[in-house]
């Protein structure tokens, strides 16, 4: 099975896919992070707002060119790799993609003002063009899972003989996941990289108490890390509903349900044998799947054994995933509540602050994870129901070639982004904790 | 029909601009390869202080081009994307490679440092991209119909050839010739005048040059494309219009004027690009499997309208807010 070119595909989509959503995950919220930082000075002057801002631009820009070419590459790599998909699905679902590209373009014009204009343009307008930024970012990552929902959930269209007729594309674009999906993606980007930025403040602020620097970042990061780990399950609560309604072989995979169930079980871990339809190790937690998902503890949940054995997802990777995501979410809503409860931003909490040192790449892995359970979810299919992944892969052979060059690159890249950051992160600390002994020096 | 017209019209739209703009941000990187002596650094700061707030907004327009075409004109993309999917994967690596190393070198190096392995990563970029971008572009209107079952003659053939080759190496001189004008319309120091006055005449010198070579290969490779391009009046008119505006630009660039060598060089790109349009709507794109006419594999009538819908919106507020980020960034009171 690792042999074929389609493998080679899939495997190359998803690195790229999973490598471009961190850099727009982050180019998504941190410019409302830095508004808040940035209007803070506008408002009051306190200098160690102004260093913030500009410290966390010279982190999203770097961060946004690598988003914004690995996206470039990636609305290539849909016909590259997938062209029998584009060919039907390019008149359905393309307006979305046509809204994005008009939002990204906006996104990198209010950018370019941005960066470059802090003495160029009127104070406010400047503000503006950052939040501008956020918004922008915001509507195309909409856009976007609005195409990946029609994926999940066609809509808009009679598929004839093979082709697509009567074709409504706004119909496909509203189509029955997309607001689910659209909330979960958005509030999920804020959350993992508020927790992040959070997290790596978290740690200027324990090595330098006094930083004022490093506490107003930890401040206003996690006051929008708290909100939306604490939204996030609500809308994955809506988001794994939708599934159970629409995509059931999906939601039967996310829970490793073999058999049709009245009154099913959560499941809680577990390791899945795929042949032999079976779970050990996990914990079943009676009745609960039914409860939470249709609010009544007897409902019947359909489970794979309504869904032939050819249309089954892979059931391990899937239900696996689903549990690593769900982890995450939970401890950093656990987290999110200590730092409420505890009032974490007025005074350093050793240990809390640990915690969101180590949770720094957790809301990523959550998001790889969550996106790992969608699509290969809905494996075999491309378009439920309709094309399979198999039918729209590219003829052309040698794709294990395309796969490593593209793995290569962006393991490179990766690696550069990380030393880069952490540079930017240790000047803007030496700069902060150098202009702290200035002032005492002024004062003593 | 007309839709038809309209979406092909904002196509070439995109697509001229996306050569435009984005093909000036690759000639600074390629002219910037030029730098030279002790005010190097100077001279290179020319280059990235240009192209630093505008040179993302630059690059969406090939985005725009990509949703036009999988939108509007699916069967035309499914072709190109089977085709020419291995020039296609060098082209995506440059564009990955030049952005990213930009970036890099701009936020994450200290100011004196010239940016060692970025820099080298970037100029290359900056001349491997366009470079490829001839080679699909001219292959898609140059060149025999494919013979052939290999694997090499299916996915190769078409664009490694002698006359793909050359027009990619033109399209890099004409970035480059892009760039030099355009730059003459920055802030430079007095004391650097003179090295980007050469890069400039250099610049259209070797577009003039390569040219000529594209011709030269051409009638030897495909002797009947030269003849079809003699006999049409409209790309006769196209070379000669293009060539025939050197001699206002160069006018115009001795007497240090801004904005009337960046409207002729606009004019000049926008002939070429109309010329190879014109070829190209005559041809097709030729493949193994048939050939796809743009005007025949329109996508159906609910969804051109949808998308003509969504660019003019696009249109509406994008167009103004380029407007205003040009206006911020390139006019100023002195020169």
């Amino acid at each position: 099975m690792l042999a074929t070119d389609l493998m080679a595909a899939r495997w190359q989509m998803a690195f790229s896919l999973g490598f471009h959503i961190i850099f727009a995950a982050i180019g998504m919220a941190m410019p409302f992070l830095m508004a808040v930082a940035h209007f803070r000075w506008l408002r009051t002057g306190q200098e160690q707002y102004l260093r913030l801002t500009k410290a966390w631009s010279k982190g999203v820009a770097i961060l946004f060119a690598v988003g914004a070419v690995s996206g470039t590459a990636l609305s290539f790599e849909l016909g590259l790799l997938w062209p029998t998909f584009m060919k039907h699905a390019g008149p359905i679902i393309g307006m979305p993609f046509s809204l994005e590209g008009a939002a990204f373009f906006l996104e990198a014009i209010a950018l370019g003002v941005f960066l470059y204009g802090w003495n160029r343009v009127p104070r406010w307008v400047h503000w503006g063009s950052g939040l501008l930024v956020g918004i922008s970012g915001v509507v195309s990552a909409f856009f976007i899972v609005c195409a990946n929902g029609w994926m999940n959930t066609p809509a808009g269209f009679d598929w004839v003989r093979g082709a697509a007729t009567n074709i409504d594309p706004w119909a496909a674009m509203f189509n029955r996941a997309a607001l689910a999906q659209g909330l979960h993606m958005v509030i999920a980007a804020f959350q993992a990289t508020a927790i992040a930025v959070a997290g790596l403040h978290a740690w200027g602020w324990m090595k330098n108490t006094r930083s004022a620097f490093h506490r107003s970042a930890f401040q206003i990061a996690s006051a929008i890390a708290v909100i939306a780990s604490l939204l996030q399950p609500l809308a994955g609560d809506f988001a794994s509903r939708r599934v159970a309604t629409n995509q059931p072989a999906k939601f039967a995979a996310m829970e490793a349900l073999f058999s049709t169930q009245k009154g099913a079980p959560f499941l809680l871990g577990g390791v899945v044998d795929e042949q032999k339809e079976q779970v050990s190790y996990g914990v079943h937690v009676p009745k609960l799947l039914s409860l939470l998902t249709h609010h009544d503890p007897q409902a019947e949940i359909p489970g794979l054994d309504r869904v032939a054995k050819q249309d089954r997802p892979p059931v391990a990777v899937v239900h696996t995933s689903f549990q690593i995501m769900i982890f995450i979410g939970v401890l950093l809503a656990a987290l999110s509540l200590a730092t409420l409860v505890l009032r974490a931003w007025r005074r350093p909490i050793r240990w809390l602050l640990w915690g969101y040192v180590v949770c720094i790449p957790l809301g990523f892995l959550a998001i790889e994870a969550g996106w790992t359970v969608t699509e290969v979810g809905r494996q075999p299919w491309i378009i439920t129901g309709v094309m399979r992944t198999a039918e729209a892969v590219t003829p052309m052979p040698g794709l294990w070639y395309t796969f490593s060059l593209f793995v290569g690159l962006y393991v490179l890249l990766s690696v550069v982004v990380v030393v880069l950051i952490r540079r930017l992160f240790r000047q803007a600390s030496a700069i902060d904790l150098e202009s702290a002994q200035n002032t005492l020096g002024v004062l003593s | 029909m007309t839709m038809v017209h309209v979406l092909l019209a904002l196509l070439g739209v995109a697509l001229f601009l996306y050569l435009l703009w984005g093909g000036a941000d690759f000639g600074a990187g390629i002219l910037e390869t030029f730098s030279r002596g002790p005010a190097r650094n100077q001279q290179r700061d020319v280059w990235t202080t240009a192209m630093g707030p505008v040179w993302e907004a630059n690059h969406i327009w090939l985005v725009v081009v990509v949703v036009i075409l999988f939108n509007g004109f699916p069967q035309v993309f499914y072709a190109v994307s089977i085709r020419w999917h291995v020039p296609l994967v060098a082209l995506l690596l440059g564009i990955v490679l030049r952005g990213s190393a930009f970036a890099f070198r701009y936020y994450g190096v200290a100011a004196s440092s010239s940016g060692g392995l970025y820099t080298v990563l970037y100029r290359f970029g900056s001349w491997f991209t366009p470079l490829i971008l001839g080679m699909i572009g001219g292959s898609l209107v140059v060149g025999q119909p494919p013979g052939g079952t290999q694997f090499y003659d299916i996915y190769v053939a078409p664009w490694w050839n002698p006359a793909a080759v050359v027009i990619g190496v033109w399209m890099v001189t004409l970035c480059a010739w892009v760039a030099g004008v355009y730059v003459q319309g920055e802030r430079i120091d007095p004391s650097l005048r003179k090295h980007f006055d050469r890069l400039t005449w250099a610049s259209g010198g070797a577009v003039v040059l390569a040219g000529g070579l594209v011709f030269a290969v051409l009638l030897l490779q495909d002797p009947s494309f030269v003849r079809a391009f003699f006999t049409s009046p409209a790309s006769l008119a196209a070379a000669t219009g293009a060539t025939a505006l050197f001699v206002p630009l160069a006018l115009a660039l001795k007497k240090r004027a801004v904005w009337w060598p960046r409207i002729l060089v606009s004019a000049q790109l926008g002939l070429v690009l109309s010329g190879w349009a014109w070829l190209q709507w005559k041809k097709g794109i030729v493949t193994h499997v048939g050939v796809y006419h743009l005007a025949s594999a329109g996508a159906p009538y609910a969804t051109q309208r949808y998308l003509l819908i969504a660019l003019l919106v696009g249109v509406a507020i994008i167009f103004p807010s380029l407007a205003y980020l040009f206006r911020v960034f390139k006019t100023s009171s002195k020169r």
